[in-house]
């Protein structure tokens, strides 16, 4: 090689290095975005409530921040105004947006962002990286969780007692049932509602009541809805018609003796609408407003099952 | 030539030394603080049991001549015993309001509670790497401090320091005072306040006015029982489960398992627990598609449970769900 060729070679390599010095984008001070170390950039999640395992499907919100923090003479200070763009990638997922821009950064501010994730409807490992460029390229943060198929089981119950002078009634009304999703979205279910009830027997100075046989029945229930791009979706709930035994209250005293009958009597098929149902699962008020019946608000209870 | 060939060597390596040093280069990933005196304002944190740390950033200045005003605040709630960590952040949102944003856990129950939104609950394990904002993790290191002497403060023995602008590297148009108190055991940092005032050199061109921090760590090992927060449940902890109960999802008034026993099992087990509890069988019906539901009685606190024993491929699902008694009667009522 003549020293023509290595000054030549040489001055491309030493043109190389001083880019590198003097790109507009430079690697942070620390190793990864989720490192403790002390960083130029630091970024991390407001929200970092997320499920080791989360259901195939189920979208969840969430909401980074990032701060550009001054570390001194280990990385020099970015001339100002500063451009922060955040860049978030995902797998077996989709995130939305994917972009932020800042259009001015501000030293020592914290600056946040919103966005979802949306599961893949198939089993498998998702991730989520935050990429935070301003001035300096943060290492991404990076979350990962995996993704399994669930079914959910519904349960809701009310049981209520109600006292009027001696008589005092109480009634009980359970519904629970399976619900799963196939991979194209479709939600399919059974289950079961049953109610039981009586007047407690009372005894007093003037006589005494029982109930011959406790009110009582039960029905099947089925479950069908579309989950949604988004993660949730709208589950209807079908109670099919049940059927209460009649029932005879009989008083007796010393000088009297009488009875009261209940007819059997049939609830009607109901159709009960679950608004945002999610497989994540949780609590919600329901309205149950049935043909001939008061409309009643029931606390209705979703729970996750998934499968390993 | 080889002159020439000799020169361009020297100075490249000369180069090449200068950018292994730099902290610009791409090939260097971590900074070198080694020589820094709060290289990691973190630091000591992990030797505590528990503590408060509280942190405000606020920024009074203008922006191309008009007005800016920022306020951030955050307060961390720590405690390793009861595995309890809470962190509350307000934060400018972008419509020029506030956002309020609760997250944190007990155990293995989280919580996220935003604005005046309803608290979230969830229980499992959290994701690989989703780590909980830590307020120290937003305090600049510090290259440089000059101690002022011991002192004792939020309840700690810990050296004051006082820095300044040369301390943290910045500009020197820049003024800054700063006051950090370290604990002489531990290391960690108690106290961390700083008010920078610029006129375009570090905020930024066009930029000009005051930035205060204030950091305190309070409570130092000192955090008994970290209430949730406002509006936030608790789930439910004080109903058994079975002994070989895998699966395990504790929410607000919910509880649910598989379990390899089988219904009658499952029954008995709940008849015997709940009695020691003051908890009545009110009733059991075995439903048509082969489910079983339990209703107890808790009169005393006015409560009912309801449990569902679900069989499936792998076990009986257990879903236990705990409500007030209600002094009305069901509208679904003959």
């Amino acid at each position: 090689m003549t020293g023509n060729t290595l000054a030549r070679k040489g001055w491309v390599i030493l043109l190389a290095l001083f880019l590198t010095m003097f790109g507009d984008e430079r690697i942070a001070s620390a190793e990864t975005g989720n490192s403790k170390s002390p960083s130029s950039i630091v970024v991390g999640l407001m929200t970092p409530d997320i499920p080791a395992t989360l259901c195939a499907g189920e979208k969840i919100s969430l909401e980074y921040y990032f701060a550009y923090v001054y570390a001194g003479k280990a990385a020099p200070l970015i001339p100002q105004p500063l451009r922060g763009n955040v860049l978030i990638n995902a797998t077996n997922g989709k995130v939305t947006p994917e972009k932020f821009v800042y259009p001015r950064v501000i030293l020592n501010k914290t600056y946040t962002g919103n966005f979802t994730y949306t599961a893949d409807k198939k089993a498998g490992t998702g991730t989520i990286a935050i990429n935070v460029s301003a001035g300096y390229t943060a290492p991404p943060f990076t979350v990962t969780f995996k993704i399994v198929e669930c079914e959910a089981s519904i349960l809701f119950g009310k049981q209520s007692t109600f006292s009027y002078d001696v008589t005092t009634m109480i009634t009980t009304y359970t519904g629970s049932g399976l619900v799963t999703v196939t991979e194209n979205g479709e939600i399919t279910g059974t289950g079961s509602q049953t109610i039981w009830g009586t007047i407690l027997p009372y005894s007093s100075e003037e006589g005494s009541c029982t109930q011959n046989s406790p009110w009582e029945g039960s029905a099947g229930i089925s479950f069908s809805g579309q989950m949604g791009e988004d993660g949730n979706a709208q589950v209807t709930m079908t109670l099919e018609t049940l059927n209460v035994n009649a029932a005879t209250l009989t008083c007796t005293s010393e000088d009297y003796s009488g009875s009261m009958t209940f007819p059997e009597y049939t609830f009607g098929q109901c159709e009960v609408q679950i608004d945002n149902f999610s497989f994540k699962g949780g609590t919600q008020n329901v309205t149950f407003n049935c043909a001939g019946e008061e409309p009643f608000t029931l606390a209705v209870t979703i729970v996750p099952r998934r499968k390993p | 030539m080889k002159r020439a060939a000799l020169i361009f060597i020297s100075l490249a390596l000369m180069s090449l030394s200068c950018v292994i040093s730099s902290p610009l280069a791409r090939s260097t990933e971590t900074a070198d603080l080694s020589g820094y005196f709060l290289p990691d304002p973190t630091v000591g944190l992990d030797g505590l049991q528990s503590y408060i740390q509280t942190l405000t950033i606020s920024l009074h200045g203008t922006q191309d001549g008009k007005p800016i005003e920022s306020n951030e605040s955050y307060r961390l709630v720590f405690n390793r015993e009861t595995q309890t960590q809470f962190t509350n952040a307000v934060i400018p949102d972008a419509e020029g309001g506030q956002e309020r944003i609760t997250t944190g856990n007990v155990g293995e129950a989280y919580y996220r509670k935003l604005n005046d939104e309803q608290c979230q609950v969830w229980w499992g394990e959290r994701a690989a790497g989703a780590e909980p904002l830590v307020p120290a993790r937003l305090l600049p290191p510090l290259f440089a401090a000059h101690e002022s002497g011991p002192e004792e403060i939020n309840g700690v023995q810990a050296r004051r320091y006082t820095f300044d602008t040369v301390s943290l590297g910045y500009p020197a148009n820049t003024k800054v005072e700063g006051q950090i108190w370290l604990a002489e055991g531990g290391g960690y940092v108690v106290k961390y306040t700083m008010r920078i005032q610029d006129e375009g050199d570090l905020l930024g061109k066009g930029t000009t006015g005051e930035q205060v921090f204030e950091y305190e760590l309070t409570q130092i090992n000192a955090v008994v029982d970290p209430p949730l927060p406002e509006g936030c449940p608790a789930v439910l902890t004080d109903f058994p489960s079975l002994p070989d109960a895998r699966d395990i999802q504790r929410l607000p008034g919910t509880l649910a398992y598989i379990t390899s026993s089988d219904a009658a099992h499952i029954q008995s087990f709940y008849e015997q627990q709940l009695q020691a509890q003051g908890w009545t069988l009110s009733g059991s019906r075995s439903l048509p598609d082969g489910e079983n539901m339990l209703v107890f009685l808790q009169m005393e606190e006015a409560k009912a449970a309801y449990i569902s024993i679900q069989a499936s491929e792998t076990g009986a699902w257990v879903i236990v769900k705990v409500e007030p008694l209600e002094n009305s009667p069901l509208p679904v009522l003959p």
